[in-house]
């Protein structure tokens, strides 16, 4: 657990995370074993989501279309590897296509069991 | 006498800005998500020789994808997954789509018969234009119907436009 911690906080896919710096960065410490809860996976998606540079300073919700974000395909796509990364998931191609928001990607990572 | 005419189903096109690839095609995963498998190996071929050329390729062939998916008019994405839309090289090097799989019957479901594209760079653009053509037949009852925009081929193959 602490070390997939570590490895996600290191190495999350940073195309366009050049907003993290070390004083961003944080240790996170989610229980391992079991479904993530709501809250959690909300809460890391949104981090994930604001961390991207063309939304940083935006206010990130859980409501949050990619379009409102001003995202478009491309940064959509780079949006997702980033949450497939936070997640350890491979989000299928046809799944991936359907999301466009926020509240979709947390939907789809929290009936995906495998997400950790 | 049945006629076979070809009219324009739609059409796309997207810039992009090359430098966008920069990081990101340094993720197998993603490359794998919008590529075919035989884009990206060209894709690393290139990049051993010459990385500002590999990048300008791989922009390329994401704007020719994007304007394909514009051109297929507001079909869902999940239809139109970026791997199947690949964007092969002729022999005189002009790029050709070849779509796979799913994709492809869906074109064929909407009679979808020639797709033209066309893709240019300009420093750190790259940009791409697709037009789709769709085939009718008609049947002489309803050639009366014919639409601008259409190409009718007669029995002996001889094209004119349609008035």
């Amino acid at each position: 657990m602490f070390s997939r911690a570590i490895r996600s906080a290191f190495t999350s896919y940073t195309p366009s995370m050049m907003a993290r710096t070390s004083a961003q960065t944080t240790f996170r410490y989610y229980s391992a074993g079991g479904a993530l809860s709501e809250g959690e996976v909300s809460e890391r998606v949104l981090d994930v989501v604001s961390k991207y540079d063309k939304c940083v300073g935006k206010k990130v919700t859980p409501a949050s279309t990619f379009s409102e974000l001003g995202l478009d395909s491309l940064d959509s796509a780079d949006v997702l590897v980033a949450i497939e990364e936070e997640f350890n998931i491979e989000i299928p191609d046809d799944e991936a296509d359907k999301i466009n928001s926020c509240k979709e990607t947390i939907s789809y990572i929290r009936r995906t069991p495998t997400a950790k | 006498m049945s006629k076979v005419l070809y009219k324009i189903y739609g059409i796309g096109n997207d810039i992009v800005k090359i430098s966008r690839f920069s990081k990101n095609s340094d993720n197998e995963r993603f490359l794998r998500r919008a590529f075919h498998q035989q884009e990206i190996d060209r894709f690393y071929h290139l990049k051993t020789v010459n990385q500002e050329k590999a990048l300008q390729y791989l922009a390329g062939r994401w704007a020719a994808k994007e304007s394909v998916y514009k051109a297929f008019r507001g079909i869902d994405r999940s239809r139109l997954p970026f791997p199947n839309i690949k964007i092969a090289s002729r022999d005189d090097g002009s790029p050709v789509v070849e779509l796979q799989d799913s994709t492809m019957e869906l074109a064929n479901q909407l009679n979808i018969a020639n797709i033209h594209l066309s893709i240019s760079h300009d420093e750190d653009y790259a940009i791409a234009n697709v037009i789709l053509e769709e085939k009718l037949i008609l049947d002489q009852q309803h050639q009366q119907r014919q639409t601008d925009h259409c190409f009718i081929t007669d029995d002996i193959g001889n094209n004119s436009r349609s008035k």
